[in-house]
């Protein structure tokens, strides 16, 4: 009875061993395609960012004078807050996060101010882009 | 006391519950990058459009470009109206520069001018068609089309990437 029993308790004690061995090898894993994911999803959401003033200001040349429109931005990218730049003499528009970031050409260097996360203004005056003028 | 015992009910479900669980982190991960996928594909065809205005709207940088001093591509005398001389140079460009220039990573591009019964325009001997069109069994082909006026009159530039 008594070798019966403990029989049994190291059968299971060997088949939690192969659950637990199992749960910390692919833990780490689950764990790195988890950071994977995150990392792929903030990029896309930075280049949709980007994307997206690109098109507004391409919008805003190609209408001319006297444009004018409202437009919002994501408050956050995924958990972090980013900024956005622009340099007007190389044409660049920067959005940045901590950890990644994404650059594109705009195609006018006439543009001042810059959009930021949230509610945005954008216009063409007199074939200046404005942000928030 | 039976052998068994350890195979109880209790003891399979839990087993299953957990098979469950590690196979359903599995799956949606695997889901989730699938959705990434098609995000950035969708990212990628709009980011194309975009770059198809660029070419078409701005002059690009230098303002005269040529060749050998181009940094930024485009066409654009006017807003779609498309500078000839531009559009030779462009052809006359080395391939991979160009892939670098029109920001075309990993992909091959082929781009054209049709007039509008569709034959691809030239214009003193050049042909207005630049890049690969051998996209047969290609995995994945974009195209974009955009309206234009060339030489004064209306055309069309095809851009295409695959991979």
């Amino acid at each position: 009875m008594l070798r019966t029993k403990s029989q049994v308790s190291l059968e299971l004690m060997a088949f939690t061993g192969i659950i637990m061995l199992m749960l910390v090898m692919y833990t780490p894993i689950f764990w790195q395609q988890e950071r994977a994911i995150i990392f792929e999803r903030e990029d896309l959401i930075g280049n949709a960012i980007a994307l997206s003033i690109e098109k507004e200001v391409n919008t805003a040349v190609r209408f001319g004078s006297g444009y004018s429109r409202n437009f919002t931005l994501p408050e956050r990218i995924l958990s972090k807050d980013y900024n956005i730049t622009i340099y007007n003499e190389s044409r660049i528009l920067s959005v940045d996060w901590y950890g990644g970031g994404v650059n594109r050409q705009l195609i006018t260097p006439k543009i001042i101010g810059s959009p930021s996360p949230g509610q945005n203004r954008i216009e063409n005056v007199n074939g200046v882009v404005i942000f928030n003028g | 006391m039976a052998k068994g015992q350890i195979f109880s009910n209790d003891f399979l479900l839990a087993v299953i519950i957990f098979m469950l669980i590690l196979t359903t982190i599995q799956a949606t991960q695997m889901k989730m990058f699938e959705k990434i996928d098609n995000d950035r594909e969708k990212i990628y065809y709009e980011s194309l459009l975009s770059r198809t205005d660029t070419l078409i709207l701005y002059e690009g940088y230098p303002e005269f470009w040529s060749p050998s001093d181009v940094e930024v591509l485009g066409f654009a005398q006017e807003p779609s109206i498309l500078n000839v001389t531009k559009i030779k140079y462009f052809v006359s460009m080395d391939y991979d520069k160009l892939k670098e220039l029109l920001g075309v990573r990993g992909r091959e591009f082929y781009v054209e001018f049709t007039d509008s019964e569709g034959n691809v325009i030239s214009d003193g001997g050049i042909v207005f068609k630049k890049g690969r069109d051998d996209w047969e069994g290609a995995e994945e082909i974009t195209v974009v089309r955009r309206g234009v006026i060339l030489n004064g009159r209306e055309a069309v530039m095809k851009v295409v990437t695959w991979k």
